[in-house]
């Protein structure tokens, strides 16, 4: 089961002051029957109002829960839909964060990482590519091309002084790679994204999304190791923290798995010796299997289960309010 | 367009009149208690309108909003677009285009050779589909600006950020060639074509022009030379753009139609010559109309679902209900 819209979970939040005004108006309701209360049986009255209080709440209440899961997008299952597409367009988005220059993978995290873009790039002659470069901000460095020169030139121009902007911006990175695709492309697409994962920041879902939507799959290498290394400083030095310590950097392998895992792709280490022929096979694999099986899965949206569930749960508060009970109230 | 993924759900909607009338007018209905306020048999009152009724009034519109907002989403709206896939590969085309101080030639609208060439180039983009464009400016040195590719917006945010001698003092006309001849030679593409755009001083750079566009040929490439400027004594003004300074003046040699005329001999290519902007825009759309290729595409239907979208509205309606209901009618039930 999948969460395609993680932060509208948040909206649960909404039952604690809907349950609040709730309770007040139950407790003046309660005192107003009493005080009107001289011609009727109070305590029938109010035994039937306490009764058809707690019925609609908590129906209301399932509503707005029903209702909040319905907006979130909960997927399970998968269902087939056709894939008519033939070669293959890759945006590879690449951190070049200060902490990329790490050296726990030789000679440093983002060198090596460039060098496996080379290398899969040559092994891929027919594919389109575009390169985006990320850090606080995301930048488009060569649009979507077949020109694997223009490829080599600019991966020696690749380094942490292209964007300003400090941070780790991953949701920049996923966007701009998204509108990297040209319209109108008949090739299956796939983004790489090579990152260390640390402090990455920015939110993913709507990328993540759109990835999962247009079948555009996010193959992730981890660049680093989780023992880390000292990132170096603009002078060869080590960049030190406000202790005077050297600041380590440590490979975060979650947040990357969940990239990999809701764009329905893979994840990989960028130490792993044969890398470049696994990202290879993974990208030329993935292209194989669609173009012969003609179709790809798709999650499978169940909103419409969460939906109705909500409206029943409305029609049953409506329903309590509405019907007079007893003849009374 | 908009369509409904399950439109038969959208009878649901017939239910909501008979709800509406067993909510607000059945005469039965609950959660009230009712007492006389007048002398037995005697008529009821009408409470006065208040702000406050106008409130209540415009509650039940947006709970009810809300439920048919909710009802469509059921029904699973989803926008509908065609979207062109194209099956074949169309001509890859280089524009090279000159950024040399003599560009900056004030005899062409609106302001100088170079803004008039940059201005055809956009509206020669703008009408192509599926043909991988690239760009490569020049000045005393050459430098790709952009890699052959469909995605134009990216083409087009590059054309205008091009300057004037920001490649330097000097027409490099071969070495532009050059690099444009060298992101080419990979290419499958059908056709392949060049297109330089220039005033055809060559005066800097290790390759000449000539040697340039016969190489160009032998990759199979097509070479079009657009001239562009003429020979009188022209004013001219350009901004260097690392000091900002406005360097003016006036130059009598240039253009040289002649240097450019043997370039496209030499590479066996055509040679065009634009003395104004509807000259340059002529040369332009015979340019367009002669690089085509047949190209098959396919139209797909894409949809969107946009039922997300309904249910939050739905829902954030009938929130609104609650709260005026509830928080500032003080209704109790």
């Amino acid at each position: 089961m999948t969460v395609e819209s993680p932060r509208l979970l948040l909206g649960l939040v909404l039952l604690a002051p809907v349950a609040a005004i709730q309770f007040r108006a139950f407790v003046k309701g309660r005192t107003e029957i009493l005080t009107l209360g001289v011609q009727w049986p109070a305590d029938q009255v109010i035994r039937l109002y306490t009764v058809k209080w707690f019925f609609s709440t908590v129906a209301f209440n399932l509503f707005l829960v029903f209702a909040v899961l319905a907006a979130a997008n909960i997927t399970w299952g998968e269902i087939p839909v056709e894939e008519d597409r033939a070669g293959l367009d890759v945006a590879v988005v690449v951190d070049v964060s200060r902490s990329m220059l790490a050296a726990d993978v030789q000679p440093s995290r983002l060198v090596r990482s460039l060098a496996v873009v080379r290398a899969v790039s040559r092994q891929l002659p027919t594919a389109r590519m575009a390169l985006i470069a990320f850090k606080g901000d995301a930048i488009t460095l060569m649009p979507m091309t077949g020109d694997t020169n223009a490829l080599e030139i600019v991966l020696d121009g690749v380094g942490p002084a292209l964007i300003s902007a400090p941070g780790t911006n991953i949701e920049a990175g996923l966007t701009e790679a998204l509108r990297s695709f040209p319209e109108g492309t008949f090739a299956h697409g796939a983004v790489v994204v090579l990152s260390d994962g640390e402090a990455l920041s920015g939110q993913i879902d709507d990328p993540l999304s759109e990835l999962r939507r247009r079948g555009i799959p996010a193959v992730v290498v981890v660049a680093g190791t989780s023992e880390g290394a000292p990132v170096p400083g603009p002078d060869e030095t080590v960049l030190i923290d406000e202790d005077g310590r050297p600041v380590v950097s440590r490979a975060d392998t979650a947040y990357l798995a969940e990239i990999a895992s809701r764009s329905d792709g893979s994840l990989f280490r960028l130490d792993t010796p044969d890398i470049v022929s696994r990202l290879v096979d993974e990208l030329s694999g993935f292209v194989r299997v669609r173009e012969q099986e003609g179709f790809r899965l798709v999650p499978h949206r169940r909103y419409r289960l969460f939906l109705s569930a909500a409206m029943i749960a409305l029609l049953i508060s409506i329903g309590v309010r509405g019907i007079r009970w007893r003849d009374m109230f | 367009m908009w369509v409904f993924e399950r439109p038969a759900l959208l009878l649901l909607l017939l239910l909501i009149p008979a709800l509406v009338y067993l909510r607000h007018f059945w005469p039965k209905r609950g959660g009230t208690l009712t007492f006389p306020f007048g002398v037995w048999g005697g008529r009821g009152f009408t409470p006065p309108p208040t702000a406050m009724s106008a409130l209540i009034l415009a509650s039940v519109v947006l709970f009810w909003a809300g439920v048919v907002i909710l009802v469509l989403a059921l029904a699973g709206p989803q926008r509908v677009t065609r979207e062109r896939s194209f099956l074949t590969r169309g001509v890859d085309i280089m524009i090279v285009l000159d950024q040399s101080p003599t560009m900056g030639a004030r005899d062409f609208q609106p302001e100088n050779r170079f803004e008039a060439a940059r201005e055809v180039v956009r509206r020669f983009v703008e009408l192509r589909q599926n043909d991988p464009i690239g760009l490569v400016g020049f000045g005393a040195e050459a430098s790709l600006r952009v890699p052959p590719t469909v995605d134009y917006d990216y083409l087009l945010a590059v054309l205008d950020e091009m300057r004037i001698l920001e490649m330097g003092d000097g027409t490099a006309i071969g070495m532009g060639l050059a690099v444009a001849a060298l992101h080419l030679q990979n290419s499958d593409a059908p056709r392949k074509a060049i297109v330089l755009l220039t005033d055809g001083i060559n005066n800097a750079g290790e390759i000449q022009p000539g040697v340039a566009a016969r190489a160009a040929r032998s990759l199979g490439i097509e070479v079009y030379v657009v001239g562009i400027g003429s020979g009188e004594e022209v004013e001219i003004e350009v901004t260097d753009p690392e000091t900002g300074r406005v360097l003016r003046g006036s130059v009598r040699d240039g253009f040289d139609g002649d240097a450019l005329r043997e370039i496209a001999a030499e590479g066996d290519g055509r040679y065009y010559y634009a003395g104004s902007n509807t000259a340059l825009q002529a040369v332009f759309d015979t340019i367009d109309t002669v690089e085509r290729v047949e190209q098959r595409s396919l139209l797909r239907v894409v949809r969107d679902p946009m039922d997300q979208l309904f249910v939050l509205v739905g829902l954030v309606l009938i929130l609104f209900d609650f709260l005026i209901r509830r928080w500032i009618a003080r209704e109790v039930l």
